[in-house]
C-alpha cells in the first residue's frame, strides 16, 4: 500500500474540496439565511464553482497525469470537471428566480447542487471502483433530495421517491458488480483490473461483473431499457433540478461508464460491441419515438435526453470497437456532453422563464404565439431545439458530426445509419414547439418580468452554441488533448 | 474585394439583417426598401462575378481558409460553369420576390424579409462550397429559413407542408452526411478536388451513390420522391414557391452534377438507366397529373416535376449535349417557372383564389398580364426563340444518343406538358369573361411589370443568343464528362 502524500492530494483535489467546503459553509449559513442572505448564498456558490473551475483549469494545464492510489488526476478527469462545473454554474443561475417562486429553501438547495457536482467530479477522478461508487452515491443522494424539494407538490414528492427507489436498486446492481470484479481481480482498482490477464482466469466472474456494472450505470444514464424512471422524475422535479440532472448527473454517469470501459475494455471475451451497439440503438430509437407523443415539454425533453444518451453511446461504442484508447472518439464524447449540456440547460432555462407561479406552463400548447409575446425567448428556444436536432450552424450539429465520424472510422456503419435516421425522427418533435411558438395564435397571458440572471444565462447559451457551432476547433482539440494521456 | 467576391456574395445578404433589426415597428415601407436594397448587393456582386468568370472549366474565385482543425475541414469556395449561373439566378430572384411581396400586409413582413435574406445566404453558399462539410452545413442551414417561410406565411395547411418538407429533406440529407463521413474516412479529405480522384471499390460506390442520390433525388424531386413538392408549393407564399421552384430544386440536380456523379462514376453509370427511367416517368406523370389540377399553382408545381425530370434525363445521358442541355435547363426552369409562380401570385393577390374555374376571359380586363403569361407559358413549353427550347432540344439530342427509346418517351411528355399549359391558358384568358368580379380587375402595375421585366428579357435573350451562357458552361461540361468517363475507363481496366 502506497503511502498517501496528503499535501499533493489536497493540492490536486482543490476543486472538489472547494465545492465540499462551500457546500458545508452554506449549510451552516442556511438557518440564518432568509431574505438577506439568499443572494449571498448564490454568490457564494457561484464563487465556489468559479474557483473550482479555475483550479481545474490549472490542473488541466499543469499536464502531468498522476495517480494517487484511489484518485487520479489526468486531463480527461479535469475535462469532465469542466462540463460538470459548467452545468452546475448555469443551474444555479437558473435557480435564482425559480426557487422563491416555488418556495424552495435556497440554503440546502445550493449546498446539494454543490455536493452533487463534487460527487460527479469524484467519479471522474476515481481510480478505483469503490471510489467511483462513492462518487456516484454522493451525486445520486443529493439528486434524490433535490428532486423532492418542491415539498408541497405531490408530483415532486413522488419523483423523489421514485428516483430514490430506482436509484438504490441501480446502486445495488453496481455494488454486486463491483464485488464480482473484486472476486475476479483481487482488487477494485482500475489499474489492477486493467492488468487482468487475457483470457481472464475467472471469465464468468468478469462477465457477471461487467454485466451488473453496466446495468447499474445504465440506470444512472437512463439508457433504454433502464430508462423508465427518468420521464416521471424529470417531470416531477423542480425544473432547475431537471436541468441539472439531465446534464451534470448524466455526464457523471458517462464519466463512470468511460472509466470502467477503459479499465476492462481490453478483455476480448466481453462482447462490447454487440452490447453497446444494441444499448445505443435502443436508447436512441425508443427515446425519440416516445418523445413524439409527449405533450408536456419537460417530459419531451426527458425523452430527448434519453435519446441523446443514445447518441453519446454511439461514441462509446466506437471507442471500444476500434481501440480502447481511441483518442478522437472519446474526445467526441466529451465534446458532445459539453454541447448537450449547453443546449439542454438553455432549453430548460426557457421552460423556467415561461413557467409562472402556480401554473407551470409546461404543456406544449402554452408555447403558442410565444414569438410575439417574447421574441427573444422564442428565438432562443428555437435555436436550442434546432441545435438538439443537429442543424448547422449550431454546436449540436458539430457534436453529432464528431460522434458519427468517429463511429464511421470504427466501421460502425449500421449504427451511424440508425443514428442519422433517429436525428430525422427527432426533428419531428423538436419542430413541435417551434410550430407552436411561431405559427400558432397567441395565448393570452402576460409573461412575468424576467430577471437579468435568467436572461443572461439564456443569452450565454445562445452565444456559445452559435459561436462553437461555427468555430469548434479549439474546444475539440482541447478535448482530444484531454484524452491523450489517461492514467489508471 | 474581387479576391473574396464569393464570400461577399454569400454573406452580404446577412448585412441586410442589421437595418431590418434596427428599423422600428410600423415602418413597413422602409423595411421593404432596405431589404430590397440589401438584396441588390449580392445581385450586383454576382453579376460582376459572372462577368469576370472565364469559364475555364476549373474552379475559379477559390477561397480557402482552414476551419475545423483535427478534421481537415476547410472553408473552401469556388465556382465553375455549373454553379456561377445558378448563383446569379438566386441573386436575381430574391429582389424580385421582395418586390412582388410589396403589398403583403400580414403585419409580419419583417420576419419574411429576414428569412428571405438568410435563405439567400444558404442557397448561394450551397452553390459555392467545394468542401463537402461546408456544403452540408449550407445545405442543412438553408432548411431552417425555408421552413419558417412556408410555415409562417403559407396557406391553410402550411404547418403540415412545412414539416413534411423538412422531414423529407432531412431523411435524405442525413444519410448523405453518413456517406460524407465515410468518404472522409476513405479519402482523408473533405476537399472535393481531392475526392474526385478517389477510386473507390465498386460496392462502396454503390452505397455512397445511393445515399447521395437519395438526398438529391428528394430535392429534385425525382419520381417517386416528389410527394412533398405539391404540398410545399401550394402552401408556400408566392415568394417561397418562386424560390422553391427557381432555386431549391436546382440544389438537387446540381448535387448530382457536382457530387453524386463525378465522385462515384461507376455507380452513376450503373444507376443511370434506372434514374433515366424514373426521370421519364416523372416527365410523363408530371404532365398528366398537371392536366387534371383545378388549382393554378398546383398545376405549375406538377409541370415542375416534369421539367426537372427532363433535367435529370439530360444528366443521365452522360453525353456532352445532354449535360449541357440539363445545365441550361436548370437556369431556364428557374426563370420560367419562377415567372409563372410570380404571375400566379399576382392574380391571387387580386382575387384570393387560384382555382382555374374562377377565371376565364382574363385577357379582356388584363391584356398586358395575358401577354406576359403567354410569353412565359411559351417559354415553359419550349417553343423556339425562347430559352426553354435551347435546353430541351439539347437534352433530347443527348438522351437520343444514349437511348432513343427514353428520348422518344420523354418527347411525348413534352407534348402532354404543352397541351396542359395551353389548355390552361385558353381556359383562363380567352373567350368571354365568365365571372362578374373578374371584369374590373386591374392590369399589372408598374411594380409588377418591373418584377417581370428581367425574367422576360432573359427568356428571349437565352432563347435567341444562348452563347453568353453556354460559352461559360462548355468547359465545365467537358470536364464533367471527362471526370465520369475517365474514371469509368479506369474502373473497367
Amino acid at each position: 500500500m502506497a503511502t498517501v502524500d496528503w499535501s499533493t492530494l489536497t493540492a490536486l483535489a482543490t476543486p472538489v474540496l472547494i465545492l465540499l467546503g462551500a457546500g458545508l459553509l452554506i449549510l451552516l449559513l442556511a438557518p440564518l439565511a432568509r431574505k438577506v442572505f439568499s443572494v449571498l448564498i448564490l454568490i457564494l456558490s457561484a464563487l465556489a464553482i468559479v474557483s473550482a473551475l479555475l483550479a481545474s483549469w490549472g490542473g488541466w494545464l499543469s499536464g502531468a497525469p498522476l495517480s494517487l492510489g484511489l484518485l487520479l488526476f489526468d486531463r480527461m478527469a479535469y475535462a469532465f470537471d469542466f462540463v460538470l462545473l459548467l452545468a452546475a454554474l448555469l443551474t444555479i443561475f437558473l435557480s435564482k428566480d425559480y426557487l422563491p417562486e416555488e418556495n424552495i429553501r435556497d440554503g440546502e438547495y445550493y449546498a446539494l447542487v454543490l455536493f452533487a457536482t463534487a460527487g460527479g467530479m469524484i467519479i471522474a477522478h476515481a481510480a478505483d471502483l469503490i471510489v467511483l461508487f462513492l462518487g456516484l452515491e454522493i451525486a445520486s443522494l443529493s439528486a434524490y433530495v433535490l428532486c423532492g424539494m418542491k415539498r408541497n407538490v405531490v408530483k415532486s414528492y413522488e419523483a423523489s421517491l421514485k428516483y430514490f427507489i430506482m436509484g438504490s436498486i441501480a446502486s445495488g446492481f453496481l455494488v454486486y458488480g463491483i464485488a464480482m470484479a473484486y472476486g475476479a481481480a483481487g482488487s477494485t482498482s482500475f489499474a489492477k483490473l486493467q492488468q487482468l490477464s487475457i483470457p481472464p482466469a475467472e471469465p464468468v466472474l468478469v462477465m457477471l461483473a461487467v454485466a451488473l456494472i453496466l446495468v447499474g450505470v445504465g440506470f444512472k444514464i437512463a439508457a433504454v431499457p433502464f430508462h423508465l424512471w427518468s420521464p416521471d422524475v424529470y417531470e416531477g422535479a423542480p425544473t432547475s433540478v431537471t436541468a441539472f440532472m439531465a446534464t451534470a448527473i448524466k455526464t457523471a454517469g458517462f464519466a463512470a461508464l468511460i472509466r470502467i470501459a477503459l479499465s476492462v475494455g481490453h478483455i476480448p471475451q466481453i462482447p462490447w460491441t454487440p452490447i453497446l451497439w444494441t444499448l445505443s440503438a435502443l436508447t436512441m430509437t425508443v427515446g425519440n419515438l416516445v418523445a413524439i407523443r409527449q405533450h408536456n415539454i419537460k417530459r419531451m425533453l426527458a425523452y430527448s435526453s434519453i435519446a441523446h444518451a443514445g447518441y453519446v453511446l454511439v461514441g462509446v461504442t466506437a471507442a471500444l470497437q476500434k481501440n480502447v484508447l481511441a483518442e478522437s472518439t472519446i474526445a467526441s464524447v466529451l465534446f458532445y456532453l459539453f454541447a448537450y449540456s449547453l443546449m439542454t440547460i438553455g432549453a430548460f432555462a426557457v421552460v423556467i422563464a415561461i413557467g409562472r407561479r402556480g401554473d407551470q406552463a409546461e404543456e406544449l400548447t402554452d408555447y403558442a404565439g410565444l414569438s410575439e409575446r417574447h421574441p427573444f425567448l422564442a428565438g432562443a428556444m428555437a435555436l436550442f431545439l434546432f441545435s438538439l436536432t443537429g442543424m448547422p450552424p449550431t454546436i449540436g450539429f458539430v457534436g453529432k458530426f464528431y460522434l458519427f465520424s468517429g463511429a464511421i472510422e470504427a466501421g460502425l456503419y449500421g449504427l451511424v445509419v440508425v443514428g442519422v435516421l433517429n436525428s430525422a425522427v427527432s426533428a419531428y418533435y423538436y419542430l413541435g414547439p417551434i410550430v407552436k411558438m411561431y405559427f400558432q395564435k397567441q395565448k393570452d397571458y402576460a409573461l412575468p418580468p424576467l430577471s437579468y440572471t435568467l436572461l443572461g444565462t439564456i443569452f450565454l447559451c445562445v452565444f456559445v452554441i452559435l459561436y462553437l457551432g461555427l468555430f469548434p476547433s479549439n474546444v475539440f482539440l482541447m478535448a482530444r488533448e484531454s484524452v491523450r494521456q489517461i492514467v489508471f | 474585394m474581387i479576391a473574396h467576391i464569393l464570400s461577399w456574395t454569400i454573406f452580404s445578404p446577412l448585412l441586410g439583417l442589421i437595418p431590418l433589426a434596427l428599423i422600428p415597428r410600423g415602418r413597413e415601407t422602409v423595411l421593404r426598401a432596405s431589404a430590397f436594397a440589401a438584396s441588390l448587393v449580392p445581385l450586383v456582386l454576382s453579376c460582376v462575378l459572372f462577368d469576370r468568370f472565364r469559364g475555364t472549366g476549373e474552379f475559379e474565385f477559390q477561397e480557402i481558409v482552414p476551419w475545423l482543425q483535427g478534421f481537415k475541414v476547410d472553408y473552401r469556395l469556388g465556382v465553375d460553369g455549373f454553379s456561377a449561373p445558378l448563383i446569379v439566378l438566386t441573386a436575381l430572384l430574391i429582389p424580385l420576390v421582395i418586390l412582388q411581396s410589396w403589398k403583403d400586409h400580414s403585419g409580419k413582413i419583417r420576419g419574411f424579409l429576414v428569412f428571405l435574406l438568410v435563405l439567400e445566404t444558404g442557397l448561394i453558399g450551397v452553390f459555392s462550397a467545394l468542401d463537402l462539410f461546408l456544403f452540408y452545413v449550407f445545405w442543412e442551414a438553408m432548411l431552417v429559413p425555408m421552413y419558417f417561410l412556408i410555415g409562417g406565411w403559407g396557406g391553410e395547411r402550411r404547418i403540415y407542408a412545412a414539416i413534411k418538407f423538412v422531414l423529407y429533406t432531412m431523411v435524405g440529407s442525413l444519410l448523405m452526411l453518413a456517406a460524407i463521413l465515410y468518404l472522409y474516412s476513405a479519402g482523408g479529405s473533405f476537399n472535393l478536388a481531392d475526392l474526385y480522384g478517389l477510386n473507390l471499390p465498386n460496392k462502396a460506390q454503390m452505397f455512397l451513390f445511393g445515399a447521395f442520390a437519395l438526398a438529391f433525388a428528394i430535392k429534385v424531386p425525382l419520381f417517386p420522391f416528389h410527394t412533398w413538392l405539391p404540398d410545399a408549393h401550394v402552401e408556400a407564399p408566392t415568394g417561397g414557391s418562386v424560390l422553391l421552384a427557381g432555386v431549391l430544386l436546382k440544389m438537387g440536380t446540381y448535387g448530382f452534377v457536382r457530387f453524386a456523379m463525378p465522385l462515384f462514376p461507376q455507380a452513376s453509370a450503373a444507376f443511370a438507366p434506372a434514374i433515366a427511367a424514373l426521370a421519364v416517368i416523372g416527365v410523363i406523370y408530371g404532365s398528366l397529373v398537371a392536366m387534371v389540377q383545378p388549382d393554378l399553382k398546383k398545376l405549375v408545381a406538377y409541370t415542375s416535376v416534369a421539367h426537372l425530370g427532363f433535367v435529370m434525363l439530360g444528366l443521365m445521358s452522360l453525353t456532352p449535349q445532354g449535360v449541357m442541355g440539363a445545365s441550361v435547363q436548370m437556369i431556364n426552369h428557374g426563370i420560367s417557372t419562377g415567372a409563372l409562380f410570380l404571375l400566379v401570385g399576382m392574380i391571387y393577390e387580386r382575387r384570393h383564389t387560384r382555382a382555374i374555374a374562377a377565371f376565364g376571359g382574363l385577357a379582356t380586363p388584363m391584356p398586358f398580364y395575358a401577354v406576359l403569361f403567354l410569353i412565359v407559358t411559351v417559354s415553359s413549353i419550349a417553343l423556339p426563340a425562347t430559352n426553354g427550347f435551347v435546353g430541351e432540344f439539347l437534352i433530347l439530342m443527348g438522351s437520343y444518343k444514349s437511348n432513343p427509346v427514353t428520348a422518344a418517351l420523354a418527347a411525348t411528355g413534352v407534348v402532354f406538358g404543352a397541351a396542359t399549359m395551353l389548355w390552361m391558358v385558353k381556359k383562363v384568358f380567352f373567350g368571354p369573361v365568365t365571372q362578374e368580379e373578374n371584369k374590373a380587375l386591374a392590369d399589372l402595375s408598374f411594380r409588377e411589370v418591373a418584377v417581370m421585366a428581367p425574367l422576360i428579357v432573359l427568356i428571349f435573350w437565352i432563347g435567341v443568343g444562348p452563347g453568353f451562357l453556354t460559352s461559360k458552361m462548355e468547359k465545365s461540361v467537358t470536364k464533367f464528362i471527362e471526370r465520369t468517363q475517365w474514371q469509368l475507363s479506369i474502373g473497367q481496366r
